[in-house]
Formats: C-alpha cells, structure tokens, sequence
C-alpha cells in the first residue's frame, strides 16, 4: 500500500503560515539596529582605550622613548583583542547565500579553519605585544625605583603575563575554537555526505 | 521583478523546504523570513544568471544549512512561545509524518527530496545544490526507498 504514497501530493497539504510583510519589515528593521549597535559599542570600546592610554600619556608626562613605544604596543595589543572579541574580520563578505550550496559550504568550510588560525595567532601576537609593553612602559619608572623595588614591580609584571599567556590565553582559545571545531566538523560532515554517490 | 511579488509568489515553497529540514513550524518561519531577509539585500545586485527561482531557492538552501552553526540556540528558543500555535497545523497524520521522517534524513538529503516534492526540475535541483543530475537522480531514487520504507514500517 506505501507504494503508492503520493509524497509530492502529501507534501503540498502542509499548511503554511499567511504571508506577512509587515513582521518581515520589522525584522528587517531589528536587523539594521542590531549591527549598528554592534558596530557602536565595537568602536566606542576601541575609542576608550584609547582615550585611556593618551590620558596616561598626557598625565605622565614620560620621557623616554621606551615609554611611549610601551604605550603604542599596549594600544595596539588592546585593538587587537578587541578585533578577536568583536569578530571584525571581513572574512565573510566574499560568502553569497546565492553560491550553490557546496560550492557555499566549501567557502564556509575555509573561512571558519581561517578564522581558527587567526584567532590563535592574533591571541599570541596580543599577549607578546603586552609582554614588550608593559616592559618597555615599566622601564623609565623603574629606573628611579630602589633596586628591590624595581625588581618586584618586574617580576610580578612577567608573572601577570605569565599567568596570562599559560592560564588564561589557554582557555580562551579553547573557547573560540570550542565552537569553530563544531561547526567545522559538522560542514566536512554534510560536504562527505554529498560525495556519497 | 518587485520584492513583494517574489514574496508572494515563493513564500509557501520556501516555507515548505524549511519546514522539510526543521520540521518546526515556527523555526521554519524564522528560516524562511530569514531567506526572504537576504533576498531583500541583495536584490539589487540580481543580475538574472540563474533564473530568479534557482537564486532564491539557493538562499534558502544555504540559510537552512547554516542552521548546523546554530543548532544548539535553537532547542532553547523555539519550544515555549509557540506550543498552542503548532498544535494547530498539520491536520493530516501522515502529512505530519512524511514531515518528520525527511527532517530526520541527512541535511543534504533533507534539501534534495524538498526541493523535488516542490516540483523543481532535477536538473534545477543539480544547479541549486552544485551537485551532478547524475548523482540526484540516484539520491531521489534512494531517499524516496528510505521514506517508503518508514511509512511501512508505521503501518
């Protein structure tokens, strides 16, 4: 008797919700705001440590050339964590959702292993960079300092990195890649899955 | 061709072809708005390569596949909003169930047999989905087995 199922007659019974074009416009709408909030607090928190670093450098007035260079490194580790956290990569603007879909999910499938590499080489480049300014920032007022003092202020310095670099930086990057490695399992799962003749 | 004449004319088929790969009313709502989302951004760059068809049904195959990334946020916000309003579709059991066992196949293969039940040309399908006709005809041929075989199994 299954024989006879007629799966196209079955499958065009399916009710289906009436059209709206006024929740679609909403949505459209809930869209637009949503990135430009992104976009807003992506730059406002780059804006702001920024604003910090230069209140630092205005108020402290520092001398040396090391000190400065130890801010601009400490600007630039700071931009780059916040590149990681906020995802700004343009990698996905080459991706049309009108490719066929392998041809999609191949792009997919490269952009999220190029997106696994750059975050955990962005995440190192970030902790070297604070490692060499902080450095670099401590050393004109550590000159001053009595010899104890100066190493202490170091040795807990490079302590704090680290600390950073084989506590936390770990478990970030496990974090950012825990769902990257998902995804990519699953594409290079359902790419296998159309190769099956 | 004006974005709302294309809503019109698409919006049961692409509903339908979410609802094959969800199998939830109102997440295949959210993916076929999500679609229809896309379409209104980048029609304006719709140079008619493909035929309008194969280009919107291409969006919604690659918006129902991206669903993979967001599997997990899904089973959290569909279940409590809409438990009254699901209840009310599908009046037909088997309709119900031919539903159920094509969300349950492998995700291509989910896309294939929707997109042949809506009546889209094997070779259109080829197009859409990038692979050969050779090879769809066998997958229709084999996932039309598989589901005869479940509908006798529930007998």
């Amino acid at each position: 008797m299954s024989e006879d199922i007629n799966f196209s007659e079955l499958w065009n019974q399916q009710p289906v919700p009436p059209l709206d074009i006024n929740a679609l416009h909403k949505k459209i709408k809930q869209l637009r705001s949503q990135k430009l909030r992104q976009l807003i607090i992506a730059n406002v928190c780059l804006f702001a440590t920024i604003a910090i670093m230069a209140g630092i450098w205005i108020m402290c007035r520092p001398l040396f050339w090391s000190t400065k260079l130890g801010i601009i490194l400490a600007v630039l580790a700071m931009s780059i964590f916040l590149f990681i956290y906020n995802k700004l990569f343009p990698l996905y603007r080459g991706l049309n959702k009108n490719m066929s879909s392998r041809e999609y999910f191949d792009n997919l499938l490269k952009i999220k292993n190029k997106e696994r590499l750059i975050q955990t080489g962005l995440m190192g480049l970030y902790h070297l960079l604070l490692l060499f300014a902080i450095g670099l920032y401590l050393y004109e007022y550590a000159i001053r300092m009595p010899v104890i003092m100066a190493i202490t202020v170091y040795t807990v310095s490079v302590g704090w990195i680290a600390f950073s670099w084989f506590v936390i930086r770990p478990k970030q990057s496990k974090k950012n890649n825990r769902g990257n490695e998902r995804i990519i399992t699953e594409l290079e799962r359902v790419i296998e899955q159309g190769d099956e003749e | 061709m004006k974005f709302e004449d294309i809503y019109k004319a698409y919006w049961q088929k692409i509903f339908r072809l979410c609802l094959g790969y969800v199998n939830d009313f109102s997440s295949a709502q959210d993916l076929a708005q999500e679609t229809f989302i896309t379409v209104w951004q980048q029609l304006p760059k719709f140079r008619n390569e493909a035929g309008i068809g194969t280009w919107i049904f291409r969006i919604a195959v690659n918006t129902c596949l991206r669903q993979i990334e967001k599997e997990k946020r899904m089973v959290k916000t569909v279940l409590p909003v809409h438990l009254a309003e699901e209840k009310q579709e599908s009046p037909e059991p088997k309709v119900q169930l031919l539903y159920q066992y094509i969300s349950e196949l492998p995700e291509n293969e989910r896309i294939i047999i929707s997109l042949e039940l809506e009546g889209i040309r094997q070779a259109e399908i080829a197009n859409i989905t990038g692979f050969s006709e050779s090879n769809i005809r066998v997958k229709i041929h084999r996932i039309k087995e598989k589901l005869n075989k479940k509908f006798k199994e529930n007998e």
